[in-house]
């Protein structure tokens, strides 16, 4: 089967990078626009502001008030959103075909300028801050990511979450908000992406007509992202207000794009995310330390982390579970890895990755950080081929240098003592 | 190249819409009573096959959870597999195979690239076929559950919403909890799996779904291979008791320790899902509280700043069904938010909707038809829940000139006939010590450390 995808690609005298992927299937279109800023450019003190201000292109611009947006693609009979990760920030909407002009319009029309309030950017600063209680505080476990990405990342760019710290989003003004767009959000600064069922022709004159006449100059200076190795094991213990125990493990790892990346997804599956995974069998299973047991990789742009987690039975180790993973890690770096298990995963790849091609969200989601990340649309044709050449001794070597060989932070989290 | 000036202003005009119509699919009922279903889409070299029966924690009686228990037991060891051989099996092939239940069906589905499906659905066939059963895997999962409902505890939405439909649904079995008790657990016997499998699990209560890269006749002729001998009959035996609105407002606040938002969940019995009215009171709950651009969540977010997200619907099933909003607010918010939806649903009820929101919201839910047909699992679901709930096949043909139909004064009949603000219970999973005073506004407060 081919499941190569096509992609046009063309940039405006405005810098704005454009890529064009038809796709017949259903009478549906999805606009992606990634803007390559996210809570690795917020300024100290200002920890929270791309998120918030992801938040504030939905307040209005120019011509399209407040709430509005939303409004329009639902009676177009679409959806549409963002999100906002560490180096990107990406917004969407997926759309009936014969709506493509009105998606371009309003993104084109926020991206031009913003038209905020103060008391919008008030009421979005209150939603923020309840997003962050519902999100992270108010959650079971809900600090882990902010813990692990300080532990894991120190003194660089990614030492602080997304979310943010509560005060620094009630200190953004309105004028930071308005010099914030400015800086950041401009043609030079975006990845623009459209599939479904265009012409392509059509398309590039839409793009030219509302996005053409869009002039901004931001000299964005980066900050160099700069890392500093763990020189010990940091273990936190975290009295929490839940139930039961449960740890995090994490490594600190390539970023995205990586060859690693790639290898480390035949030990995630092999060793902790299938039922026939060696620690599910072992500690899930056998044993029953643990209620469940799973791994994930973390990968942006410069860099990335590795976190093991697992909730523990009642009335059971949790110092024990731990050392039986770290030491089936070890085993596994220095042991033989069957060819069996190696086509297991191929196996898995391959379906997954058809998986990815099934919606156009999808097709979009993948090629917005391709473009943002690699420069390199194409990246998603070539993932099949890249997981296939991984080998037996590059998974040894990779696990044996990343995990292995390297220190970790532990964060252990126990039921608080006076809890019910 | 353009050259005239943009005039920004001018919303575009859209270009013609594609015509969309629901797809046809193929449907067949063997000689046993199974009904099988295919939805063929070649596009992807991938195939899914959804096994429904209609049966589930409804009819659990008793001894409930025992609906959920039986269905998850089924992957875990056949006759002559064990469970560590079943996903070795799974998982070699890239696979997916799951199984499960809600209250009103039971779920196996398998999902795999074409050319390893007929193995995935063979290993499928033997789960649902030829279960085990077996003492250690019974006591291996009778643990796992018991320890995933102390963890649910830590969730003050589980806390909100397992009072509220104990103190809603009162003797229907929507009232318990689907994943059962400690108590109800240890107490489960292999027995009384086995004697549930036998009872509920029959081929004239079963749809076998197929969708993706596979011909009709082949899908048909796996049936027959593997559950041509499968026989018996499913007798409904149960009755749903008839059940009434709670009189008054009341509050009910479960205890979660250090809780800085209060979650809510605020409403009353509604109808189930099989009445006429379903779609002028969908209509009219995706103005109230069933969308992004709702009044619900245009008041307590983008108007006040309550939430992150409000939201409000019908919780639609097979024997009743109840309404309710649920949302999750900074404990400082949480009458206030109670207020502000208690204010929405009786202005739905006093007034009007405009003609603008009826245009809007029907534009949406006509126009996100496409959408929602994205993808051949996604239809497949739909045409599945049309059988669970015993709903006309044109339904989805007839569906956006039903939507189209309703009238203003259809709304408000529908907000008359379904809404009750003065009868709502309130449940509450969060921090009595910051709410509880001001909770009293609405009636009586009772708060309880813990919840079944």
């Amino acid at each position: 089967m081919n499941t190569k995808l096509i992609f046009e690609e063309f940039s405006l005298p405005n810098k704005l990078h454009c890529v064009l992927h038809k796709n017949t299937s259903n009478p549906l279109v999805n606009v992606t626009l990634g803007y390559k800023v996210g809570a690795k450019d917020e300024e100290p003190g200002q920890f929270g502001v791309a998120h918030l201000f992801e938040h504030l292109m939905f307040e209005g611009s120019q011509n399209i008030p407040k709430s509005e947006h939303q409004k329009i693609v639902m009676e177009c009979g679409g959806r549409t959103n963002a999100f906002t990760m560490q180096d990107a920030t990406v917004y969407y909407e997926d759309i009936p075909a014969n709506f493509l002009e009105t998606a371009l319009w309003l993104e084109s029309d926020r991206m031009n300028e913003i038209d905020l309030t103060e008391e919008n950017l008030d009421n979005q600063k209150k939603v923020v801050l309840e997003e962050k209680l519902q999100r992270y505080d108010n959650a079971p476990y809900g600090t882990f990511l902010a813990k692990t990405m300080k532990h894991i990342f120190p003194g660089s760019l990614y030492e602080h979450t997304t979310i943010g710290e509560a005060e620094h989003i009630k200190n953004f003004s309105r004028q930071d908000a308005i010099d914030f767009h400015h800086k950041y959000y401009s043609p030079a600064n975006a990845e623009l992406l459209i599939s479904g069922d265009i012409d392509i022709e059509n398309t590039k004159n839409l793009i030219e007509k509302y996005f053409g006449g869009i002039n901004k100059s931001n000299g964005i200076i980066r900050k160099e992202n700069k890392f500093t190795e763990l020189t010990e094991d940091i273990t936190e213990t975290i009295e929490d207000n839940v139930m039961l125990e449960k740890f995090y493990i994490s490594f600190k790892i390539p970023g995205a794009g990586s060859t690693e990346e790639y290898i480390l997804e035949y030990f995630t599956k092999l060793v902790f995310n299938n039922k026939s995974s060696r620690l599910y069998k072992l500690l899930v299973y056998d044993k029953m330390l643990l209620k469940n047991i799973s791994s994930f990789k973390f990968t942006i742009q410069d860099a990335g982390v590795y976190i093991i987690l697992g909730t523990v039975n009642p009335g059971k180790s949790m110092a024990e579970a731990q050392k039986i993973i770290l030491d089936e890690v070890n085993a596994f770096a220095e042991g033989d890895i069957p060819d069996y298990d190696m086509q297991k995963i191929k196996n898995e790849l391959e379906f997954s990755h058809v998986n990815k091609l099934i919606s156009l969200n999808r097709i979009n989601v993948a090629g917005v950080f391709n473009r943002l990340y690699f420069k390199d649309a194409n990246k998603i044709n070539d993932e099949l081929s890249r997981y296939n050449s991984v080998t037996k001794e590059d998974l040894k070597n990779t696990v044996k240098k990343y995990f292995t060989d390297a220190k970790k932070v532990v964060l252990n989290y126990v039921p608080k003592k006076d809890k019910k | 190249m353009i050259t005239e000036k943009l005039d920004r202003s001018k919303k575009p005009i859209p270009g013609a819409p594609r015509d969309v119509k629901f797809p046809g699919y193929f449907e067949a009922t063997l000689p046993n009573g199974i009904n099988v279903i295919v939805i063929k889409d070649e596009k992807f070299p991938i195939v899914s096959a959804r096994f429904v029966f209609k049966a589930g924690s409804f009819f659990d009686g008793e001894k409930y959870g025992i609906s959920s228990f039986t269905s998850e037991m089924l992957t875990k060891g056949t006759q002559s597999r064990s469970a560590l051989e079943i996903a070795e099996l799974v998982d070699y092939h890239g696979a997916f195979l799951s199984s499960g239940c809600d209250f009103d069906a039971t779920f196996v589905s398998c999902y795999s690239l074409k050319k390893y499906f007929e193995k995935i659905f063979d290993i499928t066939s033997e789960v649902i076929l030829r279960p085990a059963f077996a003492e250690d895997e019974i006591n291996r999962l009778r643990e796992q559950k018991i320890n995933s409902i102390i963890s649910y505890k830590d969730e003050g939405d589980y806390l909100a919403s397992r009072i509220y439909k104990k103190n809603i649904y009162h003797k229907l079995p929507y009232s318990k909890p689907l994943e059962g008790t400690e108590s109800i657990l240890n107490s489960l016997q292999k027995n009384d799996l086995e004697n549930f499998y036998n009872t509920n699990y029959k081929p004239d209560n079963l749809i076998i779904a197929f969708v993706g890269d596979i011909d009709e006749a082949r899908a048909v002729q796996l049936v027959e291979e593997k559950f041509g001998s499968f026989t018996g009959e499913f007798v409904n035996n149960t009755v749903a008791e008839d059940e009434h609105l709670n009189p008054e407002k009341k509050v009910y606040i479960v205890k979660k320790s250090g809780a800085v938002q209060s979650s809510l969940k605020v409403g009353h019995l509604a109808f189930k899902r099989n009445i006429p009215d379903y779609i002028p009171a969908s209509v009219m709950n995706t103005l109230l509280g069933g969308s992004f651009t709702s009044r619900i969540n245009k008041n307590l977010r983008e108007v006040n700043g309550f939430t992150y997200g409000a939201r409000s619907f019908f919780d639609w099933k097979k024997y009743s069904g109840d309404f309710a909003v649920e949302t999750e607010v900074g404990n400082s918010f949480t009458a206030p938010a109670v207020k502000e939806m208690l204010f929405e649903i009786n202005k739905m009820k006093n007034e009007f909707v405009s003609d603008e929101e009826l245009t809007s919201v029907k534009n949406y839910l006509t126009g996100n038809f496409p959408l929602q047909l994205e993808t051949p699992n996604a239809i497949a679901s739909k045409v599945i829940s049309l059988k669970i709930y015993d709903i006309e096949k044109d339904y989805y043909n007839t569906y956006i000139s039903k939507v189209n139909a309703v009238t203003k004064q259809d709304i408000n009949d529908v907000a008359m006939k379904y809404l009750h603000p003065e009868k709502v219970t309130i449940a509450v999973g969060g921090n009595p010590d910051e709410i509880q005073k001001d909770m009293m506004q609405f009636g009586d407060v009772e708060v309880f450390d813990d919840v079944e």
